[in-house]
């Protein structure tokens, strides 16, 4: 079987401009011609019939479509593309603050990596000390980590109260 | 897009706030709710034919515009502009379906799809013929009803349903003939093909 005929787009196009009364009475002389063609080809029949329940199918799903105010639409595009617009706006800001915790993290790692012997140092020092017995390295380790913990987290906390306000 | 300074979003105002959105979008407000009167409606019968769910018809509908709007295309005919407009909801139909690999928008009775396609109730007028076509478009694979709708609901050319479609000129015919059969056996209560 045909499986194109090369009218069919011409068909359908005189039948959405009019050509092709719906009545089946041409409405022009190209109409005549198209109108004779299509009661001899199936495969025009064919897209002619699917063309009008198409078009009865589109008109009646338009006159229900749930469709948004076009103010709606407007305003929701214009409130998006402010957003994006703020998004983009703060992008590098967000990838700085990013790239100076990375900085500042590898670089207490970096300083306390080559000062590990002064620091080995101190924590024998407050190791040594009479209050927390003999023995007690791990437990002056803990207690530097702790220490270095908190002045951290404050000034973390710090600097979102900061930014916040 | 072009990036806007936090300070200058926030204070933009009167005819500031409206050429810096003209700026940014495809065209002013009135000329908006123009196009969308044009165009709303077939496009969202497009897009809930070829997706079967009217949600997401509305969802896709409002993407749709938006991207429009963004595209910032040059200046175009009305036609040209439908053509880009219709081009942006078969990518996001497309895209969508790309995010459901492995379904098809079809969707076995009692599902979700097929429970909120109902919420469309066909009206007196036309009504079973509706009820059959919509039960023989569940019955189609999505790219089917997309390439049928553009070419017998929207009129458009095979070319034209190629480029919208990405679809190779050359493949496009025998597809949507093999389409257009489907749909009418399965209309005239035949056999799938």
């Amino acid at each position: 079987m045909k499986m194109h005929c090369e009218k069919e787009e011409e068909v359908i196009r005189a039948r959405a401009e009019g050509l092709l009364a719906d009545n089946g009475e041409p409405a022009s002389e190209g109409g005549a011609a198209l109108r004779e063609h299509v009661a001899a080809c199936p495969i025009c029949q064919e897209a002619l019939f699917l063309a009008e329940l198409f078009e009865r199918d589109q008109r009646a799903l338009g006159a229900q479509a749930p469709l948004p105010e076009a103010d709606l639409v407007w305003w929701k595009a214009q409130l998006r593309a402010r957003r994006e617009a703020v998004r983009r706006a703060e992008a590098p800001v967000v990838f700085a603050e990013k790239a100076a915790w990375v900085t500042g993290a590898l670089s207490a790692a970096g300083l306390a990596a080559w000062q590990w012997p002064a620091i080995r140092g101190w924590l024998a020092l407050i190791a040594s000390a009479p209050i927390l017995g003999p023995h007690s390295e791990p437990l002056a380790a803990l207690f530097v980590a702790g220490l270095v913990s908190t002045l951290v987290l404050a000034g973390v906390s710090l600097y979102l109260i900061w930014s916040e306000k | 897009m072009r990036a806007m300074p936090i300070s200058k979003c926030e204070t933009l105002d009167g005819v500031e706030k409206a050429q810096e959105i003209e700026r940014v979008f495809a065209m002013d407000e009135a000329s908006f709710r123009a196009f969308y009167a044009q165009t709303a409606r077939p496009l969202w019968a497009y897009l809930f034919r070829a997706s079967g769910d009217p949600t997401l018809a509305e969802d896709l509908l409002q993407e749709t515009y938006y991207r429009f709007l963004r595209a910032r295309p040059d200046p175009m005919s009305d036609a040209h502009r439908k053509n880009y407009l219709y081009r942006i909801a078969t990518n996001l139909l497309t895209d969508h379906r790309r995010r459901e690999r492995g379904k098809e928008f079809t969707n076995p009775p009692g599902e979700a799809g097929a429970d909120r396609s109902a919420t469309i109730e066909p009206r007196a007028e036309g009504g079973s013929e509706r009820t059959e076509l919509e039960s023989a478009f569940k019955q189609m694979k999505a790219r089917e009803r997309e390439i049928l709708w553009l070419a017998y609901a929207e009129g458009y050319k095979h070319e034209e349903i190629a480029e919208l479609t990405g679809i190779k000129a050359a493949s496009l015919r025998p597809l949507l003939f093999r389409a257009r059969r489907k749909l009418a056996e399965i209309l005239r209560g035949g056999s799938k093909a």
